[in-house]
């Protein structure tokens, strides 16, 4: 840390920034809130008001309390800013799920909301076919905004002085500047955003309404499904999930929309831009295509060993559906649960597994370890093979296409198996906390792996009666996962080192 | 302006145009391996 910046400097410094953090995403309570008054919700609305005056006051508590005139924010005030915000967003953000009473305990809406802003999808929500718009459209927002950035978008929108803004953004785990300052490109991230969601939500809303669905419902609908499936989140204001729906068409148009919401915001605004030969050459979609046609091999394999699905249409309804929403990290579902279980057999259900650690694209609404990351290494990897074949005193250059064309050196490639290291060593963790909570191997490694890559995909372990503990864990895995681990470890040593600096009179 | 619309309009296109051919191969895949 720099000299003469103690320790009271740099909580300020988090705290001010966070306080700005609180009160932007406080003010995203003002849909729901909406959503409740129209819809007639006077309890679930008196919920929103509760939830966004205590957001309000505590966030503004934190910008007058550490509003002082060192805000010059470093690497570790911009991750522990990230990280912490998460946490105590999401324990706000749980107020107006709490007093919805649609949750057993205040544990199941934090993990609700934790699944919600990471991305996930997994859920504990009592009675969900007969959840008010109010909640509905609240659970929905804060998968969209979890997608996109809450945190450099709240501070982008609502702090004027956003001073050292790469390091938080850089701390919710997206490095791809866009454009040269963060704010620009949180902007153009929203922008990229928006437009899809008024195309997605039209052609969902068409699709509800040819299905039968009353075109007031229908647009609510169509609308959440479409937040859902751009943010790689996996909710839907179903029980059932897209099964539900019973409709090729639509199960045909969320898959086009989740695996464009699982690309990179760089290659989106290349393509946007006029640059349409970047989806071709982009190393992560063309990772991303070929881990997708082998585990869809596999799957298709290993169900046919079975006779599951016997027909080539139950095969790509069922079979393809799960693994593409588990490879983009969106989590929907046009089977039951336990189907993986009983009906799916090993062999498929470990490409799932597969396909869900590896994930969608970095700087993306999607988790898992990235196709950026699985294609910078298996390049690493070839130019190391290569090099065997050559003179000694060879000289040679290896570079990937990632936007422009970058050099492949020693260091991205080490970073690169860092944090895929990191990911196996967490799903690792969380699938023996399932053995030890009780559950069959196979079972606790998807439920890990779906947690820890942000998927949302369940196998039946998650439910609002698993044993607190387990709960727990899939919070934090989630937590870790949807940060790809730095900002955590930064807020945990940014503990450590307070209590030491304390402890030494600091 | 009536460029950018556009880029941004073919640029969509392109997008899901890509995911849907990309849809259709795995089908056949599919049927191929089923076979």
């Amino acid at each position: 840390m720099k000299k003469g910046y103690g320790f009271k400097d740099d909580l300020k410094t988090i705290g001010y920034y966070t306080g700005y953090v609180i009160i932007g995403t406080g003010m995203l309570m003002i849909i729901p809130l909406l959503t409740a008054l129209l819809s007639a919700e006077w309890n679930i609305a008196i919920d929103f008001v509760i939830g966004f005056s205590i957001a309000i006051i505590t966030g503004y508590t934190f910008v007058i309390i550490c509003g002082n005139k060192r805000k010059k924010v470093m690497w570790i005030h911009g991750m522990v800013i990230a990280s912490f915000s998460w946490l105590l967003l999401t324990i706000i953000s749980a107020i107006p799920y709490y007093l919805s009473g649609n949750y057993n305990s205040f544990l199941d809406a934090t993990f609700d909301v934790m699944s919600g802003f990471t991305t996930t999808g997994l859920v504990l929500i009592q009675d969900l076919d007969h959840v008010s718009n109010g909640i509905n459209m609240w659970r929905h927002v804060l998968t969209f905004v979890g997608g996109q950035d809450m945190v450099v978008l709240a501070l982008s929108f609502f702090s004027s002085n956003l001073g050292g803004g790469f390091k938080i953004y850089v701390g919710e785990a997206k490095d791809s500047k866009l454009l040269p300052s963060v704010k620009s490109t949180a902007r153009a991230i929203w922008k990229i955003s928006i437009i899809y969601l008024i195309i997605g939500t039209f052609i969902l809303w068409i699709i509800a309404i040819a299905i039968g669905i009353k075109p007031v419902s229908a647009f609510l609908q169509a609308l959440w499904i479409y937040m859902a499936a751009w943010s790689t989140g996996g909710f839907a204001p179903h029980t059932q999930n897209m099964l539900y729906y019973h409709s090729l068409i639509f199960e045909i148009a969320t898959i086009v929309f989740f695996t464009v919401g699982s690309f990179n915001f760089g290659l989106h605004y290349a393509v946007l831009r006029g640059n349409k030969k970047e989806i071709y050459r982009n190393i992560e979609t063309v990772s991303f295509f070929t881990t997708l046609t082998i585990l869809v091999t596999m799957t298709t394999i290993g169900l046919m060993r079975y006779g599951v699905y016997p027909d080539y249409m139950a095969m790509f309804r069922r079979g393809f559906y799960q693994l593409i929403s588990g490879h983009t990290t969106t989590g929907f579902q046009t089977i039951y649960s336990q189907q993986f279980y009983t009906e799916w057999g090993s062999f498929a259900v470990i490409a799932v597994i597969l396909a869900m650690l590896i994930g969608g694209s970095a700087c993306s609404t999607a988790g898992g370890f990235k196709g950026l990351r699985v294609g910078i290494t298996f390049k690493a990897l070839l130019a190391d093979v290569k090099r065997l074949f050559l003179p000694e005193s060879a000289i040679t250059v290896d570079r990937y296409h990632y936007i422009d064309d970058q050099v492949l050196d020693d260091k991205t490639a080490r970073s690169a198996m860092i944090i895929i290291i990191c990911y196996v060593v967490v799903f690792t963790l969380g699938s023996i906390a399932g053995v030890y909570y009780g559950y069959p191997v196979l079972s606790s490694m998807f439920e890990a792996a779906s947690a820890t890559g942000n998927v949302g995909l369940s196998i039946g372990i998650t439910s609002a009666s698993m044993p607190a503990g387990l709960k727990l864990i899939y919070i934090f895995i989630m937590w870790v996962g949807r940060l790809e681990f730095m900002s955590v470890f930064a807020l945990i040593a940014f503990i450590f080192t307070g209590v030491k600096r304390i402890w030494s009179g600091i | 302006m009536v460029k950018r619309f556009k880029d941004i309009i073919t640029g969509i296109g392109v997008e899901i145009g890509t995911i849907m051919a990309f849809i259709g191969a795995v089908f056949i895949l599919n049927l191929i391996v089923m076979r």
